[in-house]
């Protein structure tokens, strides 16, 4: 996603935690240390498993009742469903829209395993290149009309046109005809086509990630005749088991149950009758208002020292959870630069990374997990592969760094942003870890919006940075495809900030696209730890942790692999 | 008073257009040098060139800086602020209930802090050295030294945060929500609740305020209570609060109103650190992350409004004193020169 929960925190903690961090400290209290986080899962504080969330604020919840929930400000930056792409915004979305493919209401694995939304999974024919959807019967918008496969494709064409300039368009150019469509070279997608309640995709090559590509809430569904212009009132979000009842923006905003959802056909979703969404809420002041009975939980982190002391509050056992973002945060080395083109450079970069010094200086276990891979954790079938020692080999890194014949020291900048907490923390960290194997490190540092419009141009040959991916949809061709296919790099808006270009790594990631079904988790794995091992394009460091707090009374919580908080389990407790 | 309303009116204006004109100037500079894209923000990280390209020419920045600026001006006159990048709604649709908010916040402060220091100063000033004097000048201090982003945090916690867990300032009490820790209720909403959400964001950004204001009127009044027309007025028998309200006040009263002018139009800009630590949207948090999402519009429609606030309220301060002071709209701008005629 385009902002990540962290990208959408960090600003808040950036200055919150000036603020109101004073406030957070004095609520807290002692009491037990944290659990790490499992791989993956969600744990409750306090708890040494997944298992124990059967207690506390994670036991289901019963139907009915009101909830206040805090967002923090600019949460949502759009409800037009070809526009939102916010973390917090899609948490919303998966509240009050249906798409053709969804996720069930799980957490861990199972809730990343895409199943039928509005149509049933569909058939695939012409070796991958043809998928066929058929619609679920009795289905509705939110004003009783049927929904059907002309609305669908409106809504496709709706998302595609070059009026909406949809970010989502970007995911679905292998659609026949789309990227003219698109760029307003056509009036239609002659890949989308419609036959009584079924619809057809046609693609110019297969493409792996498919399913999960449709499970996106771009393609929201929106009736036939919905305006070609962004409509952000919510009025047009009507497939899911909520609808927005109102919406002021940057205020509040109050879910209703959707009179209309067809709970036989797409599964029972949504315990209370009304959400009232705060927007506002700052991160380091929603720690207190949960803790105060004000507000349920909170759609966003927390801020770290609030986090941390309720992780260590014996009284909040069984509210305090810690999920796993599908994030990965990394040191990139610019491999088209001297020396990071050398690969003996970039693997001792990865030896004399001291990770677990490293997520200390983040925030310690509750705030991430170390990692020496391309791929989180959340991933379906993800393998841990222990390719770098956690607490790096500095002798290790001077012998690669001998044998690779570059003449030390080596100077390099390194580009990071400064507007979110930790990153700066994290260089100055690198800084000296690399100082003590002869790489002298200068630190350059700016707002997002300012790096970013440094690192995404590859002509500026930014030696090193630190970064943050954040997955758009459970598959790793996200990560693969824009951050390391050399194939896909652009000279402007590109994502691939390491230059990294192997050709065998490009056909490797590309054959990936012609392969589903179990054998796919199980090479990506292996193109992740040859890709690490070999090439070392980067230096992955930590996947982040959201440490979420619920307050008493509150039961139903999931946080889910995908959107993270999950508003349709969250309800009262029995 | 016509002609010097029109003066200021004028010279308003052009404030407020040297205001925008730097503001947007200053974008255009920071996208030049680092490459920062409004259009890739809005694109979205999966999106190529061309599409960013596409999404530029959407949002009218494929156009040279000055024929955006032009543009804006054109729509300004008209009361349109342009959409903003970000939300794709319109500007004003945005900031007007952002500029309720902080004008909520900010008026009632100033009413507030106006409350509590004009007592305050002015017991000080009729008391000099007493205890109260002394209590008073070190209360002062210290809330002029308490910053504000430590004022707010403590207010919620201990006015807000502890009472709903049974405990006010170490007593043990029945829990009870005096205040919400976060949040704002429209006017529209509710009155009352209007009034209780914002009855700590008035106290934390009233504090400071109030301290400085009860400094300049003890310091005003305690200069004016040695001049000799105030012991002629006590010769004849005039009591003090006549000598305060009647001849004092109107002495004092525009050197305050000035000072009031600039405070209050200062801060309608955006009392930042006061909207976040209560969650209040106002006009400070959406500038805060408009200019973190390189949202020009938005960014700059809250700049100038933020200067039209201001020098609308140096404005109305410059008239009010000149109708209190009958010499500043005689000086016609030459105040010396006036003043050493009149005396």
């Amino acid at each position: 996603m385009s902002l990540s929960f962290s990208q959408n925190t960090r600003r808040r903690v950036t200055y919150g935690a000036v603020i109101v961090g004073v406030a957070a400290l004095l609520a807290g209290c002692s009491g037990s240390s944290p659990a790490p986080a499992d791989s993956g899962a969600t744990t409750a504080a306090g708890s040494p498993s997944a298992s124990s969330n059967s207690a506390g604020a994670a036991a289901p919840a019963v139907a009915g009742g009101a909830a206040t929930i805090g967002l923090p400000a600019g949460g949502i930056d759009h409800l037009e469903p070809t526009l939102w792409y916010m973390a917090t915004s899609w948490e919303v979305a998966f509240a009050t829209c249906t798409p053709m493919l969804t996720f069930p209401d799980e957490a861990a694995n199972p809730g990343a395993q895409v199943v039928g939304g509005i149509a049933d999974l569909p058939v695939m024919s012409d070796g991958g290149k043809t998928y066929t959807f058929t619609l679920r019967p009795g289905i509705k918008f939110s004003n009783g009309n049927a929904i059907t496969a002309e609305d669908v494709k409106y809504t496709w064409l709706r998302m595609l046109s070059p009026e909406l300039a949809s970010p989502g368009a970007g995911f679905f150019s292998n659609i026949v005809g789309a990227s003219d469509f698109n760029a307003g070279k056509a009036k239609t997608v002659p890949g989308i086509s419609t036959s009584g309640n079924s619809i057809t995709f046609k693609l110019d090559k297969p493409i792996g990630s498919f399913l999960y590509r449709m499970t996106m809430p771009f393609a929201c569904p929106v009736p036939t005749g919905t305006p070609m212009s962004a409509v952000e009132d919510g009025s047009i979000l009507g497939s899911g088991p909520y609808i927005v009842q109102s919406y002021t923006p940057n205020q509040q905003m109050v879910l209703v149950k959707n009179p209309y959802y067809n709970a036989d056909a797409l599964g029972a979703r949504g315990k209370l009758d009304t959400i009232t969404i705060q927007i506002g809420v700052d991160a380091n002041a929603a720690g207190l208002q949960i803790r105060a009975g004000q507000m349920a939980t909170y759609m966003d982190r927390l801020a770290s020292a609030d986090a941390s002391t309720a992780l260590q509050d014996p009284t909040l056992k069984g509210q305090v959870f810690v999920g796993t973002l599908p994030s990965t945060t990394y040191l990139w080395l610019n491999n088209s630069v001297a020396p990071f083109d050398n690969p003996k450079v970039r693997q001792a970069i990865n030896y004399a990374i001291d990770r677990d010094s490293l997520l200390r200086v983040w925030g310690g276990p509750s705030q991430g997990s170390v990692t020496d891979q391309v791929l989180p954790p959340t991933m379906s079938g993800w393998q841990k592969a222990d390719i770098y020692p956690s607490k790096g080999d500095v002798a290790k890194a001077k012998e690669l760094l001998q044998a690779s014949g570059v003449t030390l020291p080596i100077t390099a900048t390194l580009r990071v942003r400064n507007d979110a907490a930790g990153y700066v923390n994290l260089a100055e960290a690198v800084q000296a870890q690399l100082a003590e194997v002869g790489i002298n490190v200068k630190i350059e540092s700016a707002p997002d919006s300012v790096n970013q419009g440094f690192i995404t141009v590859p002509a500026n040959k930014i030696p090193m940075g630190i970064s943050t991916w954040t997955q758009d949809y459970p598959d790793p061709d996200d990560f693969f495809g824009p951050l390391l296919d050399g194939n896909r790099i652009t000279p402007t808006s590109n994502n691939n900030y390491a230059s990294f270009n192997s050709s065998s790594a490009n056909t490797q990631i590309e054959a990936m696209d012609a392969v589903t079904g179990p054998d796919r988790s199980t090479q990506w794995n292996a193109i992740d730890q040859q890709v690490m091992t070999e090439d070392a394009p980067w230096a992955p460091l930590i996947n982040p942790n959201l440490v979420s707090l619920v307050a008493k009374g509150t039961c139903g919580y999931v946080f889910h692999p995908v959107y993270a908080l999950d508003l349709t389990t969250l309800g009262m407790c029995g | 008073m016509g002609r010097f309303i029109a003066r200021r009116l004028v010279a308003a204006s052009i404030q407020v257009l040297v205001v925008t004109l730097i503001a947007y100037m200053l974008f255009y500079v920071i996208s030049a040098v680092t490459g920062a894209s409004p259009a890739q923000r809005v694109a979205g990280h999966g999106a190529t060139p061309e599409q960013v390209a596409r999404v530029a020419h959407l949002l009218g920045l494929d156009t040279p800086w000055y024929s955006q600026y032009w543009r804006f001006l054109v729509g300004v006159v008209h009361g349109d602020f342009g959409y903003s990048f970000q939300q794709r709604l319109p500007v004003a649709e945005l900031l007007l209930p952002a500029a309720g908010v902080t004008a909520s916040l900010v008026v009632g402060a100033a009413i507030l802090w106006m409350l509590i220091a004009i007592p305050v100063g002015l017991v000080g000033a009729l008391r000099p050295k007493s205890a109260w004097d002394r209590v008073s000048a070190i209360a002062v201090q210290i809330a002029i030294s308490a910053p504000v982003f430590w004022v707010a945090p403590m207010l919620a916690y201990l006015l807000a945060y502890q009472p709903s867990q049974g405990k006010l300032f170490g007593l043990s009490i029945p829990p009870i929500t005096f205040f919400p820790i976060q949040g704002y209720v429209p006017m529209s909403q509710s009155v009352s609740g209007w009034a209780i959400s914002l009855t700590l964001p008035w106290l934390a950004l009233a504090v400071g305020f109030a301290a400085f204001y009860a400094r300049f009127v003890r310091a005003f009044t305690l200069e004016q209570l040695g001049e000799e027309y105030v012991l002629v007025a006590r010769a004849k028998g005039a009591s003090t609060p006549r000598i305060l309200s009647t001849h004092i006040a109107p002495i004092i009263a525009p050197a305050i109103i000035t000072l009031l002018g600039l405070d209050v139009g200062a801060t309608l800009g955006g009392a930042l650190f006061v909207e976040v630590t209560f969650g209040l949207p106002g006009l400070g948090y959406m500038a805060f992350s408009a200019i973190q999402n390189l949202d020009y519009p938005l960014t700059i429609g809250v700049i100038t409004f933020a200067a039209l606030m201001a020098v609308l309220a140096n404005t109305v301060a410059d008239i009010a004193q000149a109708t209190l002071d009958p010499r500043v709209r005689i000086a016609g701008g030459v105040g010396n020169r006036a003043d050493g005629r009149l005396r």
